[in-house]
């Protein structure tokens, strides 16, 4: 313990040295600017800048890297909180609270929560890492297949039954997400499905454009039938960061979320997007003004950010801890320390100390960085996606086709993304969530792979779900989350029939 | 939200459900696995299937009970009722996105992202075309600068011909 707090210390002394502290400040910024343009993330700009890390030392590399991911999350809340536009799934729930804080006049002091949430999260979540990355790569090592499963199962009803208006359009909506997943190889025998014949069905659909059709198209074909009552180019005037008093009220549900971002974090496969869904779910059960929620709920908001922030600690135990990435983020980091001859795993710690205090240094600084130039571009940000609407929709629209053309030079992934656009439009117009879906584009396959593996390591038996007390606990809990919409509307009806008997 | 569109969008998801059963049923087991390649579509096409015909059963119960076919709303986001759109636009702005994809390898994002970008805002009530022209060019030099510059994407910048 005391040699891995010497090691944040250290990291954090190597991270304020100006070349470090350059670099985690130009990742910051790249990944702000990266994250805030729909269709963009910051897994692109990394996957662009590998090579420039080539001469790099090993730790620089991680710093810039460190940079990028932290400054790609707050980047990502700003298109979600001012045109209601989430760029990946992890900020969805950011853009149904958020959005609803815009449209009340007070996008900037939604992107001040925003930030405060997110730095809290980082901060809490670096500091677990370090107290906690021996014991949770332990841990996470015993979730196995069924666990995976039932957390990715937990994950989706969650995001089926709190979205939408109605649970069932919302269930619908997560099966036809993952049946979209089915199309292409099978992920166990790797024989194609649902190709009718056609290679690029065979190879399957890239979820990624998939998910911006699902997302941002849809949201921004939407968006040609509404007034927007707020005014032309409104600033964000005033106080930006949150009173004392509202820092009270949200320190619950960002605790809250930085509890489970972090640990669903560390787990190989969950990731921030279930992490998000998750906290959003559990403060929602936790809270005592439930109904507000879905209006612009602040503990909601909070929660969900704090969790999507607070899964970069936990993601770094098992990349770090064990050699296995916990999300696609960590995949990048990975490939960069493997390129430097760098075997991350259980030895690291002696092997390469200065990888090590990188990640954590970078982790901490970065936040810091991320709460100072965040705080910075939250005014500029305001005014330019309010100083003509027309010009920001149809620029995003524009941004999303060719980020997605971008990612493998194929026309035939932006039809797919204009495709599943307008497939999203409809759903929208008519009560079928699409949040679900997108987060099912990337839990299908995870569901599948894990519960059918499961089953051929038990040789068929589905006792493996009744008898690991993880997957009983996490299962129960689905259930709850699932159920919860159903047992709320049936004793609301029984409470305003109760009501008039008792009357007279 | 008027419930003969959530009827028929039901009636639509209850189709597709049937039709990827049906598609589903084909793949054989693979001996080997306990599930095999076609059991999770089969199962997902059940639950859409109870969904929809959930949603069907309760428009179609209530039938007779209403006459203007108006429901509470499931919408994410309602229309504005001060801000009445004709459905059209949308379409009309997947239209745009569409030509814009089709164009794009033969006449190049030069030409290509100003034509849509102007003919977008048009669209969107944008007349003055000092503020389409401005708007166009900026936004196609940023999305060079930005993809073909800072992320050095292979992009078909100018006309093929």
């Amino acid at each position: 313990m005391e040699g891995l707090i010497g090691v944040a210390v250290s990291g954090v002394v190597a991270a304020i040295q100006p070349l470090p502290l350059a670099l985690i400040s130009l990742g910051v910024i790249i990944g702000i600017v990266v994250g805030a343009l729909p269709g963009l993330s910051s897994l692109t700009a990394m996957a662009v800048l590998i090579p420039i890390t080539f001469g790099m030392e090993p730790a620089n590399a991680v710093f810039f890297f460190m940079g990028i991911i932290i400054g790609g999350q707050f980047g990502n809340s700003l298109p979600a909180v001012l045109i209601g536009t989430p760029g990946t799934p992890a900020s969805i729930m950011s853009a149904v609270e958020g959005y609803e804080f815009q449209k009340r006049g007070e996008g900037g002091k939604a992107l001040g929560l925003s930030l405060v949430s997110s730095t809290f999260g980082q901060l809490l979540s670096g500091i677990g890492f370090v107290l906690l990355v021996i014991p949770l790569a332990d841990f996470s090592v015993r979730f196995l297949f069924p666990e995976i499963f039932a957390l990715s199962v937990l994950g989706l009803t969650t995001a089926a039954t709190l979205t939408g208006r109605s649970p069932v359009k919302g269930i619908v909506a997560a099966a036809f997400g993952i049946a979209l997943t089915t199309i292409g190889p099978d992920p166990v025998t790797s024989r194609p499905r649902f190709s009718f014949g056609y290679l690029e069905l065979e190879v399957g659909l890239d979820v990624v454009s998939m998910i911006v059709g699902i997302l941002v198209v849809s949201e921004l074909i939407h968006a040609s039938r509404q007034s927007f009552s707020w005014p032309e180019g409104q600033r964000a005037t005033g106080r930006i960061l949150p009173t004392l008093s509202e820092l009270k009220k949200a320190s619950g549900p960002m605790g809250l979320g930085t509890v489970i971002g972090f640990f669903i974090g560390a787990l190989p496969g969950a990731g921030a997007s279930v992490a998000h869904f998750v906290a959003y779910g559990q403060a929602k059960l936790f809270s005592r003004h439930p109904e507000r929620f879905g209006k612009g709920s602040m503990e909601g908001f909070v929660a969900a950010d704090a969790a999507n922030n607070a899964s970069s600690g936990g993601e770094l135990t098992p990349t770090l801890g064990l050699g296995i990435p916990g999300g696609p983020g960590m995949v990048l980091v990975l490939v960069v320390l493997l390129i430097h001859g760098i075997t991350p795993g259980p030895g690291l710690l002696q092997s390469a100390p200065g990888v090590l205090e990188a990640a954590v240094g970078g982790l901490l600084v970065g936040t810091v960085a991320m709460f100072v130039f965040g705080y910075l571009s939250i005014r500029p940000a305001v005014y330019l996606f309010s100083v003509s609407r027309p010009a920001v929709y149809v620029g995003a629209l524009v941004i999303s086709l060719i980020g997605i053309y971008s990612l493998r030079s194929s026309s035939f992934d932006v039809y797919v993304s204009l495709i599943a656009g307008t497939v999203g439009y409809f759903m929208r117009r008519y009560g079928y969530p699409v949040a679900p879906t997108a987060l099912a584009l990337i839990l299908g396959g995870l569901i599948e792979e894990n519960l059918r593996r499961g089953l051929v390591m038990t040789y068929g038996s589905f006792a493996v779900f009744f008898t690991r007390p993880a997957v009983v606990v996490i299962l129960a809990l689905a259930g709850i989350v699932l159920l919860q919409p159903a047992v709320t509307s049936y004793l609301r009806k029984r409470r305003r029939t109760a009501a008039p008997r008792r009357a007279p | 939200m008027d419930r003969r569109a959530d009827l028929f969008v039901a009636v639509l998801v209850l189709a597709f459900s049937v039709l990827y059963f049906l598609a589903a049923s084909k793949f054989g087991d693979t001996g080997r696995e306990p599930l095999g390649e076609g059991s999770l579509p089969r199962l997902l096409a059940v639950i859409m299937a109870m969904g929809s015909g959930w949603v069907i059963f309760r428009r179609l119960s209530t039938w007779r009970r209403q006459w203007d076919h108006r429901v509470p709303s499931e919408v994410e986001q309602d229309d504005d009722p001060n801000y009445p759109v004709s459905p059209v636009r949308p379409l009309l702005m997947v239209g745009v996105a569409l030509g814009y994809v089709v164009m794009l390898p033969t006449i190049g994002i030069v030409v290509s992202t100003p034509l849509a970008v102007m003919v977008g805002m048009r669209l969107w009530g944008v007349r003055e075309w000092r503020t389409l022209l401005p708007v166009a060019l900026g936004l196609t030099l940023a999305i060079y600068g930005l993809f073909a510059g800072f992320l050095e994407v292979l992009l078909p910048l100018w006309p093929a011909f």
